[in-house]
């Protein structure tokens, strides 16, 4: 039922527009607005047009501001002389009182032209997008109002107040403006990320260099792309030479990244020492900059709970509001005079305005949203943030989530008396032509080792791959290589032979008849007993080498599971790895860890954790553990450089940083508190505000501005949270010797030196946001 | 009503102080008009705008005045400390804008952070004369040490048509050094600016010890309130009570 309704947002400020519209996407899109402010900011700004000039819309607020003040200075005067009975001039002054009451008139008509014909309208407009707003109560009563004054004014007698709906009017719209320019800031940030993607790019088609449109960019074209510009689709580095990356944009990190040919670079980061080529691997506008807007537009659609409680009490409000200023007006009315009971209705409908109250939940959800994709933690909806906030325990992944998932070579076992060097040049050269990660993960290792190692000697090690590499699935790599003698003592001469060679797991060894070293094997047996892997590399019916390789920590995990003990959390590992790995890794990080879990076991231990302690967060890598992520009530996934289109979790890690789990927590817990505070001032302002309103003591020209401070102190707390601590980014760099060479231990030590800088100084929090400001301001 | 003038004159001269701080809205209002007395026009207008806002600021200042007098009656002398208060923040203001008490404008500088600025901007430089009114108003509203001062007066005086011709007055005398300006496009010399402000701390000053002599005068003679009891207050029509 629900789904039909298409949700629009605010063309303003991008807030949902409450209640049902009859739009379907078909029709042609008419701009809607939240509210009045918002539908007067954005005429504004439309009406500068390209010269910047003011036009009608602000020089009506203008003047209208002059012709209240006008009636203001009038009625002052008339209250001088009716209630303090001061300048008394006898009949003269009679004759004056009786001018003043004109002027007011005079004064107040072209007010009421100027402001209340707008809000009426905007009043009407509403009305048939089947919305009852408060804006229509308002007009109902500032006209009322006035006709009362009018009539009291022409009959001779009676009080008029023609200063009141001057007041109140001019008060509601440079509120409602005011008011709509927080909201449409607190959303511009992010929202003009977009339009720094660059509009052309320069396509390298068959050595010829041309500009095209970003948005004609195609998977598999080339682009080149120029020191200090940013990268205007995601794509591969092709470049030789390493290049440092501004990755700011998207991670909120300060210091750039190193990045080598072949790594991947994403749209709107921006090479800082030279110019690149990019291979593009997707159209600029499904790019990571791109979905990442796009996630934070729909999570901004998407309403929480405490947005639906919002929603449901607005509807009821107006109705209510109507009521009660009807029953203010019979009871003042009837108590003391007609005007009276006129004024009280007008403040009962100004001070109940459910703006802060509609304000509340959805501007702290907003920023709150924003600041998390400031610091690369994307949170699908506010329903999730939510959820975040009342979490009790989290759930790791192990494999790709607590571990890099990236493993490194430990140690290279070789049998007795064959050379290194003719083992890692063997085996360099095979896994050089293979992506699995432990492949990878040789080939760092024999680039780092190669030249430190004592016996390179004068013989040749040199190894010539004859034939092409092929992969055995599953199994390992096999290939024909022109190979130099290994074997030291037994001088069967140094002349190099073709031999076939296999590197991969022991099945793969034995089956192609290569034997395992006695020494060599027992070794192994004591290391795979622990939690490491072992790929063996064997020709001629001997096993030559063995490389031994184990999984590496995230350098933050164990910062990152002391802030979630920190926040109160039960912490634990589920993983489907085998026990005694998973468990050994419990055991240095000091949680409880359950290995050997089948995707159904992995729901069953978090309904447990459920039961025992409250909602459960899963954290994993978003690739091998989809249905505990889906089980969880909330799940977090590391998703850097993944397409998020696909990923389905509720939050997404995107700088595939730990820290990013308790510090989200934090976030939602942070927003919770100020989501609370602010409904608590609502509600509570407009209970104490209506009894006084009803009680007739409330004057509606204060109410305005009451009510306009009120909204002001809800954006304002809101805004808070937009300055909430990026903090710790990422645990001290503890086990970089481990590490693949190359980008990641330099992000490690670079992000362990911006924390130090975060803790300095607090205000470097916010340098992303300023920096960004100063580079639209530039482009502008 | 005798400081009048010299509210006056302290705004004349005061303006020095208002070139320095308003004079770039001055020229940004002439920048493209064609004539001469097309700038003109535009000038008196700008600053109509800005006598409207004073005028009401007095206006709402004089009735604060009569309200705390009505409300705080009871004190016999409230007039007098209303005046004396007047008198200490006018000398204050005086002596402030000679230069010779460090000057509270420090925090304009945030004033320019704020988004409405560009608005602002937008309009002194709009051809409609409505908008060149407009931001006249709004200039009006601007912080200013120099309005403190003549509003503390305004407060004084305990009348709206008081306050207002207080203020009024003020805002009368920034308009000729205003308009000079904003037709000549280009502001004071920096030398010259500060004499001027030295002779409107005096102006200022002086308007400040009147006030204050009047006050004290209050003070003395409480209970003859209602009977005039020095010549400057002699000469106001009975309006404060």
């Amino acid at each position: 039922m629900t789904d039909d309704v298409v949700r629009s947002s605010c063309a303003w400020c991008g807030l949902p527009v409450g209640g049902s519209t009859r739009q379907t996407p078909d029709e042609p899109v008419e701009d809607e607005f939240c509210c009045f402010g918002c539908r007067f900011a954005a005429q504004v700004t439309q009406d500068r047009g390209e010269s910047g000039q003011v036009q009608w819309t602000l020089t009506r607020l203008g003047l209208a501001i002059f012709f209240t003040m006008a009636v203001m200075v009038f009625t002052m005067a008339l209250w001088s002389r009716d209630v303090y009975g001061t300048e008394d001039l006898g009949s003269v002054g009679d004759t004056l009182t009786e001018l003043f009451r004109w002027l007011c008139l005079i004064g107040a008509l072209p007010v009421l032209f100027l402001l209340g014909v707008p809000i009426a309208a905007s009043a009407v407009v509403d009305l048939t997008r089947r919305r009852v707003t408060s804006d229509l109560l308002v007009a109902t009563g500032v006209t009322a109002a006035f006709a009362f004054s009018v009539v009291s004014l022409l009959t001779g007698g009676g009080s008029v107040y023609f200063e009141v709906p001057c007041m109140v009017l001019v008060l509601i719209t440079l509120g409602r403006w005011i008011e709509a320019g927080g909201r449409v800031s607190a959303g511009r940030l992010l929202d003009s990320l977009d339009r720094l993607l660059p509009e052309t790019a320069r396509l390298i088609h068959d050595g010829q260099e041309s500009e095209v449109a970003t948005d004609s960019l195609q998977p598999g074209d080339t682009i080149r792309v120029f020191c200090g510009e940013r990268i205007p689709a995601d794509g591969v580095l092709l470049s030789s030479e390493s290049v440092s990356i501004d990755q700011q944009i998207l991670t909120g990190e300060s210091d750039a990244v190193l990045r080598r040919s072949g790594d991947d670079v994403f749209s709107g980061t921006v090479p800082l020492d030279s110019e690149i080529v990019v291979r593009v691997t997707r159209p600029a506008h499904q790019g990571t900059l791109s979905q990442i807007l796009d996630a934070v537009q729909a999570a901004r659609q998407e309403r929480g709970r405490y947005q639906r409680l919002a929603d449901q009490a607005t509807t009821w409000f107006v109705p209510l509001v109507a009521v009660l200023a009807v029953a203010a007006f019979f009871l003042q009315g009837g108590l003391t005079d007609v005007g009276t009971g006129l004024l009280a209705a007008l403040a009962v409908t100004l001070i109940a305005c459910p703006c802060a109250l509609g304000l509340a939940t959805s501007m702290a959800v907003w920023t709150a949203l924003q600041r998390a994709a400031g610091r690369g933690v994307l949170i699908r909806s506010g329903e999730v943030l939510e959820t975040l906030a009342s979490v009790r325990a989290v759930r790791f992944d192990k494999t790709g989530t607590l571990t890099t998932g990236h493993p490194t070579v430990d140690d290279l076992l070789l049998p007795v008396d064959v050379l290194e060097n003719v083992v890692r040049n063997v085996a360099a050269a095979l896994a050089g032509s293979s992506t699995h990660a432990f492949s990878r993960a040789i080939v760092a290792w024999t680039g780092r080792v190669e030249g430190s190692s004592p016996d390179g000697g004068s013989i040749p090690t040199a190894v010539e791959v004859e034939s092409s590499v092929r992969t055995l699935s599953g199994l390992g790599l096999e290939a024909d290589c022109r190979l130099p003698s290994v074997e030291r003592a037994d001088g069967e001469g140094l002349e190099s032979q073709a031999t076939r060679v296999w590197m991969g797991s022991r099945r793969l060894l034995i089956a192609e008849d290569c034997v395992l070293d006695e020494s060599l094997d027992s070794a192994l047996a004591d290391r795979e007993r622990h939690e490491q892997s072992i790929v063996l590399l064997g020709w001629g019916g001997k096993v030559r080498g063995a490389f031994v390789l184990r999984e590496t920590d995230r350098p933050e995990v164990e910062a990152a599971i002391d802030d979630c003990r920190n926040l109160g959390l039960d912490v634990g590992i589920l993983s489907g790895d085998r026990r005694f790995r998973v468990e050994q890794l419990g055991e240095r990080l000091g949680i409880a860890a359950a290995g050997e879990l089948l995707p159904t076991d992995k729901l069953a231990a978090l309904d447990e954790a459920r039961q025992k302690f409250g909602p459960v967060l899963m954290v994993g890598d978003g690739i091998n553990d989809g249905p505990a992520l889906a089980g969880a009530d909330v799940a977090a996934s590391l998703a850097g450089g993944t397409d998020l289109s696909r990923d389905v979790s509720g939050v997404c890690l995107l700088h595939d940083d730990l820290a990013g789990v308790p510090w989200v927590i934090a976030l939602s817990r942070h927003t919770r508190r100020i989501i609370r505070q602010n409904l608590t001032w609502a509600f509570g302002y407009n209970f104490v505000g209506m009894l006084l309103a009803v009680a007739g003591i409330l004057n509606p020209m204060i109410a305005a501005g009451l009510m306009f401070l009120s909204s002001l102190i809800v954006l304002g707390n809101s805004r808070r949270l937009a300055a909430f601590p990026l903090g710790h980014e990422t645990a001290p760099a503890a086990q970089t010797t481990d590490e693949d060479p190359g980008q990641t231990s330099e992000q490690r030590t670079e992000s362990a030196k911006r924390q130090d800088d975060n803790q300095e100084h607090p205000n470097m929090k916010s340098q992303p946001e300023a920096q960004l400001l100063q580079t639209q301001e530039v482009a502008s | 009503m005798i400081e009048l003038p010299l509210i006056l004159m302290g705004g004349l001269l005061g303006s020095g102080h208002c070139v320095g701080m308003c004079g770039a809205f001055a020229i940004a209002i002439g920048w493209d008009a064609s004539r001469p007395t097309a700038n003109l026009v535009r000038q008196s207008v700008y600053s109509l705008g800005r006598c409207c806002t004073y005028a009401f600021l007095g206006a709402l200042a004089g009735f604060g005045g009569q309200w705390m007098q009505q409300r705080l009656g009871a004190l016999a002398s409230i007039q007098a400390v209303m005046s004396l208060v007047a008198a200490t923040v006018l000398i204050l203001m005086g002596l402030a804008t000679s230069g010779l008490l460090p000057s509270s404008d420090r925090w304009l500088s945030k004033l320019a952070a704020c988004p409405a600025v560009g608005q602002f901007r937008a309009l002194l430089k709009s051809r409609s004369l409505a908008n060149v009114f407009v931001a006249g108003l709004a200039t009006g509203f601007l912080p200013c040490g120099l309005v403190y001062g003549v509003l503390a007066l305004a407060i004084s005086s305990g009348s709206v048509l008081h306050g207002a011709a207080t203020m009024g007055a003020f805002g009368l005398g920034t308009i000729p050094l205003m308009v000079i300006v904003g037709m000549s496009g280009s502001t004071l010399s920096l030398e010259m600016r500060r004499r001027l402000l030295r002779v409107a701390a005096i102006c200022l000053v002086g308007a400040g010890v009147l006030t204050g002599a009047r006050g004290l005068a209050d003070l003395t003679s409480p209970s003859e309130a209602e009977t005039p009891a020095c010549p400057f207050c002699a000469e106001e029509p009975s309006a404060d009570r």
